[in-house]
């Protein structure tokens, strides 16, 4: 075997050519190719336009608001940046329209999320997210108040979800990629839908689903759902133990005494509570610390990207994100309310608790890593999935998602029950 | 449909079996040239670029492979499972014997080495292209393909010359490996 090394790579990967030459490359993977490049170029799109998009489970509808968002992290020589959340609910903006837009984004590993978005409001105005699990293809639909259900299609293919209010919204999913057929929607200042119900497409409609057909059969699965869910920060996430992460670990979690935390927060802001803009703890208050794993430095890397910090799910804020590197990273801590193991309560904002404030997202100095910190001023503040339910445990959570140009890391999360 | 996907389509059906080919060289095993080759292409058309013609995306999304590669072996966790099929499907391919050595004495350098032996003797690129387009410096590469030149000499126990270029990098013989 006395031969040239270039002459035999060359002979091998010649070999190999023949041998690939057999398969069928486009047939087998060329959908999902496709697929993946078309989200992340309407990724891309969304977040050079610097529009906010929401993604998973308990998502928030024109109520929120972020003071001071925006920031990169740890910022040499100043103070401790710190997200104060209220409740208040942005009023419709003057220039919304109906138009609705899906916006693709970040999605964990083997799914695929589009938020469904109406008008041109900034943040946009979202209304749904429609999840498609791309090795079962169950499409599932969630709802502000983190309610989702598996949706069912009629028999060409078309899905449809009623809202509450009457308005409706169909649609299909073609080689992995959302297809809007009709909607009804028009945008609000504050949330008012409360659930997904699946009537049938009525018929005559203007809907390419006309067929009298039962179309939509649909109905509330939990089990079913709650294996779609995979955050912990959104209704129905189903905790598999009391305490695990994956890249993310829940490093502290502790009770404090009004005063203590008023202690904190204040000597984190000179000592002046009403730089922070909420108001005072009356009861204790929980905190909660989430930390990248630091024996992973590619995980360590992407967090410090520069982007936020706050206690929604980090993939709601990533494509909201952009800066001039394309690195951009979202953390986040924060508690949801559990029974039976299942997140029933969160802390998605509701019209129930208007202009509230109370919780306060701080990212500690450079010196502590950058990881995010929550301080829950008001445990009575968490909002339940569905109306009545009640919870029994609470539990800690956290995670971070980071994107650099297209390649996303992440998201990944921890989470620990709060003895 | 977007001016991109009839380029992408074309590339995917007629240019596959190629990419794979030089996706499979520089992973060292079969089995994980296909997610290489859907991240390349992933990578390469996701972008605002545009492609005027198949050859010019076939020709990007080649350069792209290497790092796809490199880039994604941290998040492949199932990087042992996935070598070890390969070398199951491998040995079932009959082939020439030398070149089945030579994809066995590759799949056992560590992914960097390979991927500099793939660019330097497989698209004959210098060692300042090869750094280059890996992002790393000329003494790295250097580096690199010298320790790959050892492990290829001990598992071929043959002497492999290199005859072009004044950057190049001999295989050492076997005699020389110290064993």
């Amino acid at each position: 075997m006395a031969s040239d090394l270039r002459e035999l790579i060359h002979g091998g990967a010649e070999a190999k050519r023949h041998l690939f030459a057999s398969e069928n490359f486009a047939g087998d993977y060329g959908r999902s190719v496709i697929g993946r490049v078309k989200r992340r170029r309407a990724v891309t799109a969304t977040a050079m336009g610097g529009g906010t998009v929401v993604a998973v489970g308990a998502i928030a509808v024109g109520g929120w608001q972020l003071t001071g968002a925006g920031f990169g992290f740890g910022m040499p020589g100043s103070a401790p940046a710190v997200v104060c959340t209220t409740t208040a609910a942005a009023p419709p903006s003057a220039s919304a329209d109906n138009a609705i837009s899906l916006l693709s984004v970040p999605s964990p590993s083997g799914s695929v999320i589009w938020a469904v978005a109406i008008g041109s409001e900034d943040p946009p105005n979202i209304v749904a997210n429609i999840a498609l699990d791309l090795e079962t293809h169950e499409v599932t639909g969630s709802i502000p108040d983190g309610n989702s259900l598996v949706l069912t299609p009629d028999t060409e293919g078309v899905y449809a979800v009623q809202f509450s209010d009457g308005n409706r919204l169909t649609f299909a999913v073609e080689a992995e990629e959302l297809v809007l057929k009709s909607s009804s929607l028009e945008p609000t200042g504050a949330p008012t839908v409360t659930c997904v119900t699946t009537t049938p497409e009525p018929t005559g409609s203007s809907s390419p689903t006309s067929s009298p057909v039962p179309s939509p059969s649909l109905s509330l699965e939990p089990s079913t759902t709650a294996a779609l869910v995979r955050s912990p920060f959104a209704c129905g996430f189903e905790f598999p133990s009391e305490e695990d992460g994956d890249e993310m670990a829940i490093v502290e979690v502790e009770t404090l005494t009004a005063e203590e935390a008023i202690a904190e927060l204040s000597s984190q802001w000179g000592g002046d509570w009403d730089a922070i803009g909420v108001d005072r703890p009356t009861g204790d208050v929980l905190y909660v610390r989430a930390e990248p794993d630091a024996r992973n430095p590619e995980v360590i890397r992407a967090a410090g990207f520069g982007g936020s910090v706050g206690w929604r799910d980090p993939v709601l804020e990533l494509t909201g994100l952009s800066s001039s590197d394309g690195r951009v990273a979202a953390q986040a801590a924060a508690f949801v309310g559990v029974a039976d193991r299942r997140v029933v309560a969160t802390l998605a904002v509701s019209a129930s608790i208007p202009g509230v404030p109370y919780l306060v997202s701080v990212i500690p100095d450079s010196s502590s890593g950058h990881s995010p910190a929550t301080y829950l001023l008001d445990k009575q503040a968490l909002v339940p999935c569905t109306d009545g339910a009640t919870w029994d445990e609470l539990y800690a959570v956290g995670g971070m998602v980071a994107e650099e140009m297209d390649d996303i890391t992440g998201p990944y999360y921890a989470w620990k029950k709060v003895d | 449909m977007a001016h991109w996907e009839p380029i992408l389509d074309e590339v995917m059906r007629e240019r596959a079996p190629r990419l794979l080919a030089y996706a499979a060289m520089v992973a060292g095993n079969d089995a994980e040239a296909h997610d290489v080759l859907q991240e390349a292409l992933v990578r390469s058309f996701s972008k605002r670029r545009q492609f005027a013609h198949v050859n010019a995306a076939e020709a990007y999304v080649r350069r792209a492979i290497p790092s796809a590669y490199l880039d994604g072996l941290r998040k492949r966790k199932s990087r042992e499972r996935s070598h070890d099929r390969a070398f199951e499907r491998d040995t079932a391919v009959p082939d020439i014997d030398a070149q089945v050595d030579v994809q066995r004495a590759l799949a056992a350098l560590s992914p960097r080495e390979r991927a500099c032996v793939v660019l330097r003797y497989y698209d004959d690129c210098t060692v300042a292209q090869v750094a280059l387009q890996l992002g790393i410096a000329d003494g790295t590469v250097k580096r690199y393909l010298s320790d790959a030149s050892v492990k290829l000499a001990a598992k071929l126990g043959s002497e492999l010359g290199e005859s072009t270029g004044s950057d190049a990098v001999p295989v050492l013989p076997t005699g020389k490996v110290g064993h």
